[in-house]
């Protein structure tokens, strides 16, 4: 008579429904009754086989096509086809990503707009240099007194 | 499986990122948040199809019944009160849409004949009495046991079936179940019970082998 009992709760058993008193109950039995057992196995044994059987994958558009029907039907729908790409449906990190590269782009766009190369292009760059190489020469070729003719000449080498 | 010891795998619905849980996703898309009706089909796609295909056979049938589930759940969106479990709202319509669609196209008496149809080829083709061994089940052997234990689930009663898929493969409680097939968590424990009694037998080769 027991055994019948407990049979009927081997599933439940199985699932983890039983209540504390319940659960020790069936398992006292199933240790001491080799055909409960026996049941509880194949039980199991079907169970685990259930469990070979992984389902299917949705298919990769899923969730396009649900959108595109979605948004065939009401007006209101239309919200969703807009949600689809907007820019609170991309993860956190990857919205700052966004913003620190935008970030950068336009310094390096507004830094290459206000170096001296785009202004003045780049002769003038090379004109100091050659300025800059020269002005020892000036120095020597004149009187060690006469540090304004020296200024003189190297003023009028960096306009020329 | 579930744990015996209590542990069950009914863990408050919330995805792998940690976001918000379904029904809090709801309230904001009631709100007028429509990136959470996206989040929620992200979350849920994979259970609707493939509930909808244990039931039905037929994966491009399971894809139409979980997009019209989750149209219906959009629908639904304005008048959505958080007084039960999401997945088991979403579930309900999703066993009533399957059973619709089966109702409407016949298709149980389509699958039952290509079922038996199936199951003479497999026999003509399996090992059929050849013993497993302990090793792991190779991939046509996975593949074979697959095909067995579907045609094994549609050969159930169906609200047996209907157990089966909610206990077995998404590990729902029996008040759950009970609360989406609208009976007594006691009548799900029978409904189980003899569910895996028939599936047993159905199985049985498979099992002896192992």
């Amino acid at each position: 008579m027991e055994c019948r009992e407990i049979r009927k709760r081997l599933s439940a058993y199985l699932d983890g429904e039983l209540k504390q008193g319940e659960r020790e109950r069936v398992a006292n039995h199933v240790t001491s009754c080799s055909n409960c057992g026996r049941e509880l196995r194949a039980l199991q044994e079907t169970c685990s086989l259930l469990k070979v059987d992984k389902g299917i994958e949705p298919s990769e558009d899923f969730l396009l096509q649900l959108f595109e029907k979605a948004g065939s039907g009401r007006k209101g729908y239309q919200s969703l086809q807009r949600a689809r790409w907007s820019f609170t449906s991309v993860p956190a990190f990857m919205r700052l990503t966004i913003v620190l590269l935008i970030g950068m782009a336009v310094g390096v766009g507004f830094g290459s707009l206000t170096s001296p190369e785009r202004q003045g292009g780049v002769a003038l760059t090379q004109g100091r240099n050659v300025a800059q190489g020269t002005a020892l020469d000036n120095f020597q070729s004149v009187h060690p007194q006469s540090l304004t003719q020296a200024y003189i000449n190297l003023t009028s080498l960096l306009k020329s | 499986m579930r744990n015996v010891d209590g542990g069950l795998k009914r863990e408050v619905e919330k995805d792998s990122r940690g976001a918000l849980p379904d029904e809090e996703l709801m309230l904001r898309l009631k709100e007028g948040e429509a990136n959470c009706f996206r989040d929620l089909v992200l979350r849920h796609q994979r259970s609707v199809v493939n509930i909808a295909f244990r039931i039905t056979g037929d994966r491009q049938e399971a894809e139409d019944i979980a997009q019209e589930v989750f149209l219906r759940v959009y629908r639904a969106a304005k008048g959505y009160r958080p007084e039960t479990k999401f997945s088991t709202y979403l579930y309900k319509i999703t066993l009533n849409l399957s059973l619709n669609q089966i109702r409407r196209a016949k298709v149980i008496l389509t699958r039952f004949l290509s079922g038996e149809q199936d199951s003479q080829r497999e026999g003509e083709t399996s090992p059929g009495t050849e013993a497993f061994t302990d090793t792991p089940l190779t991939s046509m052997e996975k593949e074979e046991v697959k095909k067995a234990v579907r045609k094994a689930i549609r050969s159930l009663p169906k609200r047996q079936r209907l157990a089966i898929i909610l206990s077995q493969y998404q590990e729902l409680s029996y008040q759950e179940i009970s609360e989406i097939l609208g009976c007594s968590p006691k009548a799900v424990e029978r409904l189980i019970h003899r569910g895996k009694n028939q599936l047993k037998k159905e199985l049985a080769s498979y099992i002896q082998k192992k």
